[in-house]
């Protein structure tokens, strides 16, 4: 698995790993016939970066393991094609693509699902109930038991109309024009600042979805991040639920601006101006 | 946007100054030290108060480390300023309710934990002192 991975990837692998003693390894060259399961994010909730992860698949499948991406970071920002991945399984949550909270999405190739037995038990999953035995669904179904989520699955599925309506390539191509415009302000801003600002993204737009991570030198994340909301600029600041990341680039904390399409080169404008008075302010000695 | 009144919420120049120039921030070694410390799980934040007593269990010498934010830093920074000569006893008594006093600036529930920094060091160092106390009866 990434060493980028989001904790809810991260965890349950390492969990699942602790139960049956597996070993978590953290490097695509190591995969080999004794590899079960090779996972990684198609995209990074830290840096925004597109991973290629055909290219990943392709060398798990040569071995016979089982592929998953976690596709949360990527929902709603690029499209996302399960046959062009090349994976047995995909995740994604809804409140990160405009949707409601406690909502999300598994895919599993059916060819592997209809061998799996359910997760959990109760009412829906099954065919057939009988005092000596039930027959259970062989289809999703039986991963579904009990009473759903119903609003939030209504309101899920209206988040995806919505985005499809407006098109995901249109909305990937407003974050590209956003993300550039914003390593052009900090750029500008870190030739004045000496530098002040370290970046944790990919700053080839095509290869990113929007969303930019970054420290400024002697001020906490959670520092910025409250003057931000002073100003009605809301970024995420903290591990970003992805530690060994963190510790990889020996940071305790980033700050991360997540642009979308509704978000406009004024927004940036008024950020950077935002930052530059958070740096002025901490820097008077 | 001309001015800058959104950043003065929290951010007064009590904090943002014990933030830029803590202090008694340094590690503090020798003999008959007794220390607590703390941390704030959800962010990496840090810190660890040291304290040296007199034999009436006055605070005679005070220190501090950490890394963090500037609430959780200035925090620990005035609490070894608050401390400073006073009794165990007295470090004790020291709630929540007093370090949100000594801070003076209205804190956000999100922010709680930057606090509970400050807080939780002084409670190891109660806690260490009973323990040292107990080990020596």
């Amino acid at each position: 698995m990434s060493e980028i991975a989001h904790h809810s990837d991260f965890v349950v692998l390492q969990e699942l790993a602790n139960r049956v003693g597996a070993k978590l390894i953290f490097d695509i060259n190591k995969i080999s016939k004794n590899t079960k399961i090779v996972s990684h994010p198609l995209v990074s909730n830290v840096t925004g970066e597109i991973f290629d992860i055909k290219m990943i698949s392709n060398i798990a499948k040569s071995v016979g393991a089982f592929t998953i991406s976690d596709c949360t970071a990527a929902a709603g920002h690029i499209n996302i094609n399960v046959k062009d991945l090349d994976v047995n399984a995909i995740y994604f949550s809804g409140h990160k693509m405009l949707g409601p909270t406690g909502v999300g999405v598994l895919y599993i190739d059916r060819n592997i699902s209809r061998k799996m037995p359910p997760a959990n038990y109760g009412g829906g999953i099954v065919s057939s109930v009988n005092k000596n035995k039930t027959i259970y669904r062989s289809d999703q179904q039986l991963f579904e038991p009990g009473t759903q989520n119903i609003s939030g699955i209504i309101g899920l599925a209206e988040a995806i109309n919505y985005l499809n309506k407006i098109s995901i390539k249109k909305i990937k191509e407003q974050n590209e024009y956003l993300l550039a415009y914003l390593f052009i302000k900090i750029k500008e801003l870190n030739k004045n600042y000496n530098n002040i600002i370290k970046l944790y993204t990919t700053e080839n737009i095509e290869k990113n979805v929007g969303t930019v991570s970054f420290t400024i030198q002697n001020i906490h994340a959670h520092d910025i991040a409250e003057i931000l909301a002073n100003n009605h600029i809301c970024i995420r600041a903290g591990h970003h639920c992805a530690e060994p990341f963190m510790k990889k680039c020996n940071e305790i904390s980033m700050a991360r601006v997540s642009l979308y399409f509704y978000n406009t080169t004024e927004d940036i404008d008024r950020l950077i101006d935002s930052i530059i008075i958070i740096i002025n302010t901490f820097n008077k000695k | 946007m001309t001015n800058n009144t959104f950043i003065q919420t929290i951010y007064e120049e009590r904090i943002l100054n014990h933030n830029n120039n803590p202090h008694n921030k340094y590690i503090m070694t020798g003999d008959n030290i007794i220390s607590g410390e703390a941390d704030n799980i959800s962010c990496g934040d840090s810190g660890k108060i040291f304290i040296k007593l007199d034999k009436y269990n006055n605070i005679i010498s005070v220190s501090f480390t950490g890394e963090g934010c500037a609430i959780s830093q200035a925090g620990l920074s005035m609490m070894t300023d608050y401390i400073m000569g006073k009794n165990i006893n007295d470090i004790e008594k020291i709630t929540p309710a007093n370090v949100y006093e000594m801070l003076g600036i209205t804190i956000s529930p999100a922010r709680a934990l930057c606090v509970n920094i400050c807080y939780n060091s002084i409670r190891e160092i109660v806690k260490n002192y009973n323990k040292i106390y107990a080990n020596n009866i």
